[in-house]
């Protein structure tokens, strides 16, 4: 049992908030509505595990097997503008854990002169949530940082993992404007509403996002449940060998199963779509590598036409919510090499020094990764790639280690 | 073995003490609900919101509560330069149109002749109901919380403690009575903290309900506060009574089988009114019509209950357009260092001269022209141009500026409770005469009643016109009359059945069918429907 929330969140926030007939009133803010009934976030858990040595200890391995029920969670809604406030810190969310995870050792040398460890370890995790507030099966959780209008939702549904994005389907970019499909009852073609209601038709170069329902229109029911940011599997593996003096070891960490949107990305092409604007992040990047949409015919272009700015604004070819960001964001990570030297004690004990060490380590040495942008490792906690960050930097050390 | 005991009774002790400190956070930044109840103080500062969040957040953001006067009324747009096209809007019932003029005035089809004034009235906002809804929120929250600081604070006496409960539920009900005079059915909750959506309840039901609060809980209120600032600006036993023959007055005419208790109710209601508040405790009077004005600058013991406005602490509307006073005087008393431009000695809502004429039959004595209809010795009621200067400080003279509007906003006022008994005596004499009851017993109380107004103002008795000797007519139009510019007129029409008939309404701008469909409703604004999927909107509008 683990306490959840603030005190302002269990009895209310208050503020003072003006004056009334010349004397000063104090009242509640109107954000969030005081829980009195918040409860302690609960944990119950069960693991299973074995323990095992063969051969010695030359072989060992720990398996485990967990169930983690977490209860009470807090949860943000908003509540009906009826209720005065805002928004109201529920406990009914609970999910659920449950997964295996082993680690391994294997010593395949271990002589005087030669010694080699090996160790791997790695996890299969599921998620899946069990109790969403008020009861009900689904909602979608709002994306707090939307920009534009374009939202990067949460889907929760009972059943499923807690972190599933819903996104448009992209199909790919229509070569020219006959392609568009055309709705033989009303003759419009494939069209999407402006931010004041108007009809904006599709044309050569747009993006093909599927019309899931059927109705020529492209609007958010159209939106499909794709992919999830929380890795199915995550492990390591390390080595070291020791030979004589001299020791190399690396550690590999490995994270499968899980998605990334490529915001970055999205945004640098977009970026085309107000070339005047004076923003932040509005940088006109070359584009020129990317295989857009070249002209007329051009029907096997992976990105649409960036620079259609007129009608940008309604189409929003680069819309964050689309799987064309979506990618595999599994990577395998050699983190950390490092060669080391012990130089022999008898040679230094005459300079009065007893240990002495010389290495070499690299880190962030190399990623194996299907994914296109800088780093896949590099993302928000829902998986999503910001442009407005460092890159982490590769860096080698040379040392000495010494004691007098 | 012993001491082993004590030692194990000790350190219980200190955990526990130790675990309530630990518990007891005090916030740095702001107060939490569980520091901040303590003291009477903090009941009393957090009653000043409830009322604040009334006066700012609904009363103050739109010109809704000048709304009572222009919705279906007899006016028209006034010769001041642009035009205020609400106003005809409003008259006409066209809602639609006065909520669609752009007030960020950044639409690419922006019409900044037709459009301007929404920019100062606000009509967009009036669909938002939650403001309501904050002051039925907090104080539901202050009726539950009231009574536990007993605990903290000694000095608490239950008294105390009840009457700010009574003030709390006649916050309520009087923004439930708002409520439902605005949007018809509306969500109907009184428990602290509700977070739970709520499907509309029948407006009938709300004010039965509200009826039975006030009922329960009106004694607690006092009849006169020891400060007398505080006269009329915080809830007394007067203003709840005002408030319960207003909501029984509301239910004869939507609950007509059951008509005539609620007429009895109001009839009881007034007598209480006058027999301890005027004669028993004298508390309350109607002034002499030669003072009137210092009626209207507010906490007079004419008053029942105001919303204060002070220039001189920064306590006035955000813009005088939401107000019924600010509409109808020349731009040129209003605007400070104005110099004199003819054009700016036009009003922006005028009066349809044969409404006025009507009223003020031309050949009768009447002093409230001379008090709120004559502007340097000339009464021009019937032209034009003419002022309205009931709400107008006339002690600054001509061109008297921002400064001349601080008058009250008014909600109840003695008079009103005075004219609504006599239209119940009136109402229920017709309603029963089936039945053969005293109908002349009731006529001459009624009459009575009406000629207190009259003759306070001057004005001939009783059966003299307007009202052609109809009695019900004759009190109608005395409340047009004597409550002009207070908010009453539209729900007046609309309880009392006049709004679909065309010999009241002047500019036929609703008819009986529309009634039926909800046209005297308000649109809702569909954020209601965010979160609550048992919200249904106003079928008539949405």
């Amino acid at each position: 049992m683990v306490p959840s929330g603030t005190i302002f969140d269990a009895y209310g926030r208050y503020v003072t908030s003006g004056q009334y007939n010349n004397n000063p009133s104090t009242g509640l803010n109107w954000e969030y509505l005081p829980n009195v009934d918040l409860l302690p976030r609960i944990t119950t858990g069960m693991s299973y595990g074995l323990e095992a040595g063969f051969l010695n200890g030359k072989f060992s391995t720990i398996l485990e097997s967990y169930y983690n029920q977490i209860d009470n969670e807090i949860f943000n809604i908003e509540i009906a503008d009826h209720n005065g406030f805002q928004k109201y810190k529920t406990n009914y969310f609970s999910q659920v854990n449950y997964g295996y995870e082993f680690t391994f050792t294997y010593r395949p040398i271990n002589t005087e002169k030669v010694r080699w460890n090996i160790s791997a370890n790695g996890g299969f995790n599921n998620n899946i949530l069990t109790r969403l507030p008020n009861d009900t099966r689904q909602l979608i959780d709002e994306d707090p940082n939307a920009v534009d209008g374009i939202n990067q939702n949460i889907l929760k549904r009972l059943g499923r993992n807690a972190n599933s994005n819903v996104l448009y389907h992209y199909r790919g970019v229509f070569p020219d404007d006959a392609s568009v499909p055309v709705d033989p009852s009303t003759g419009f073609p494939y069209y999407t509403l402006d931010a004041s209601g108007n009809k904006v038709f599709f044309k050569g170069g747009d993006p093909y996002w599927t019309d899931l329902d059927g109705n020529y229109i492209l609007d958010e029911r159209d939106m499909v449940v794709a992919g999830n940011s929380f890795p199915k599997f995550t492990g390591g593996f390390q080595s070291m060998v020791t030979y004589a003096a001299f020791t190399l070891s690396f550690n590999v960490s490995i994270t499968a199963g899980r998605d990334i949107l490529n915001n970055s990305l999205a945004q640098r092409l977009a970026s085309y779509n107000n070339p005047l604007a004076s923003q932040n992040d509005a940088a006109l990047v070359p584009v020129g590598d990317y295989d857009f949409w070249q002209g007329p015919g051009d029907a096997d272009a992976t990105y649409p036409n960036p620079y259609d700015f007129t009608r940008s604004e309604a189409i929003k070819p680069f819309r964050f919510n689309q799987t064309l960001f979506q990618e595999d964001g599994s990577y395998v990570k050699l983190n950390t090499v490092t060669l080391g030297y012990n130089v022999p004690k008898e040679k230094t004990l005459r300079y009065g020094i007893n240990y002495s060490r010389i290495y070499f380590t690299a880190n962030n040495v190399y990623t194996f990764s299907q994914y296109s942008g800088p780093n896949p490792e590099n993302v928000t906690d829902l998986g999503r790639d910001r442009s407005d960050g460092y890159p982490i930097r590769r860096s080698f050390t040379l040392g000495l280690n010494v004691q007098f | 073995m012993k001491t082993k005991y004590l030692v194990l009774l000790g350190l219980l002790l200190t955990v526990v003490a130790g675990c309530k400190k630990f518990l007891n956070v005090t916030p740095l930044d702001d107060l939490s609900g569980n520091n901040f109840w303590e003291t009477q103080a903090d009941v009393e500062s957090f009653t000043n919101d409830v009322y604040r969040i009334f006066k700012d957040e609904f009363a103050m953001k739109s010109a809704i509560l000048f709304m009572g006067d222009v919705r279906c009324a007899p006016v028209t747009v006034g010769a001041a330069y642009p035009p205020r096209g609400d106003v005809a809007f409003l008259s006409k019932n066209d809602l639609k149109s006065a909520i669609a003029a752009d007030a960020s005035r950044t639409s690419p089809t922006y019409d900044a002749i037709k459009e301007w004034w929404q920019r100062n009235t606000r009509w967009d906002l009036v669909d938002d109901w939650s403001p309501l809804f904050k002051v039925v929120q907090a104080a539901n929250i202050l009726y539950e919380e009231a009574p536990n600081v007993q605990e903290k604070d000694a000095g608490l006496s239950d008294k105390i403690v009840k009457q700010y409960q009574a003030e709390a539920v006649f916050m309520r009900c009087l923004s439930y009575f708002y409520l439902i005079r605005l949007y018809g059915d509306v969500p109907y909750f009184t428990n602290a903290y509700n977070e739970s959506s709520l499907p509309r309840a029948s407006h009938v039901e709300v004010a039965k309900n509200c009826i039975a609060d006030l009922e329960k809980h009106r004694a607690d209120l006092p009849w006169a506060y020891p400060d007398p600032t505080y006269r009329a600006i915080r809830a007394m036993q007067s203003s709840a009574l005002a408030l319960e023959m207003h909501l029984n007055m509301w239910l004869a005419g939507f609950d007509k089988t059951n008509a005539l208790s609620y007429y009895q109710k109001v009839d009881e209601l007034g007598d209480v009114l006058y027999n301890e508040g005027e004669l028993g405790l004298g508390v309350l009077r109607l002034y002499p019509i030669d003072q009137i004005f210092t009626v209207f600058q507010g906490r007079s013991q004419e008053g029942l209950f105001e919303i204060p406005q002070n220039v001189n602490y920064g306590l006035y509307p955000q813009n005088r357009r939401m107000t019924y006073a600010g509409t109808v005087i020349w731009e040129s008393n209003l605007t400070n260092n104005s110099d004199a431009n003819s054009l700016e000695d036009n009003v922006e809502m005028n009066y349809m001269s044969n409404y006025l004429k009507t009223l003020y039959p031309e050949d009768q004595a009447d002093e409230r022209i001379k008090a709120w209809f004559t502007f340097n010795n000339t009464n021009t009621m019937y032209a034009a141009n003419s002022q309205m200067l009931k709400f107008y400080n006339i002690a600054l003279g001509p061109k008297g500026g921002d400064n001349a509007l601080s008058n009250n906003y008014f909600i109840f006022r003695y008079p009103d409770a005075i004219l609504l008994q006599a239209e119940a005596l009136a109402s229920m004499s017709v309603a029963g005469n089936t039945d053969g009851s005293s109908s002349p017993a009731l006529n001459d109380k009624a009459a009575e009643l009406l000629n207190r107004i009259r003759s306070r103002a001057g004005a001939p008795a009783f059966p003299a016109n307007p009202g052609d000797g109809d009695l019900l007519d004759a009190i109608f139009y005395e409340r047009c009359k004597e409550l002009m510019g207070e908010g009453h007129y539209y729900y007046d029409m609309v309880r009392s059945g006049k709004i679909y008939n065309p010999k009241y309404n002047y500019t036929n701008s609703m008819s009986y069918g529309q009634f039926l469909q909800g046209a005297w409703t308000w649109p809702i604004n569909k954020k209601a429907q965010t979160s609550n999927p048992l919200i249904q909107l106003n079928n008539y509008w949405n």
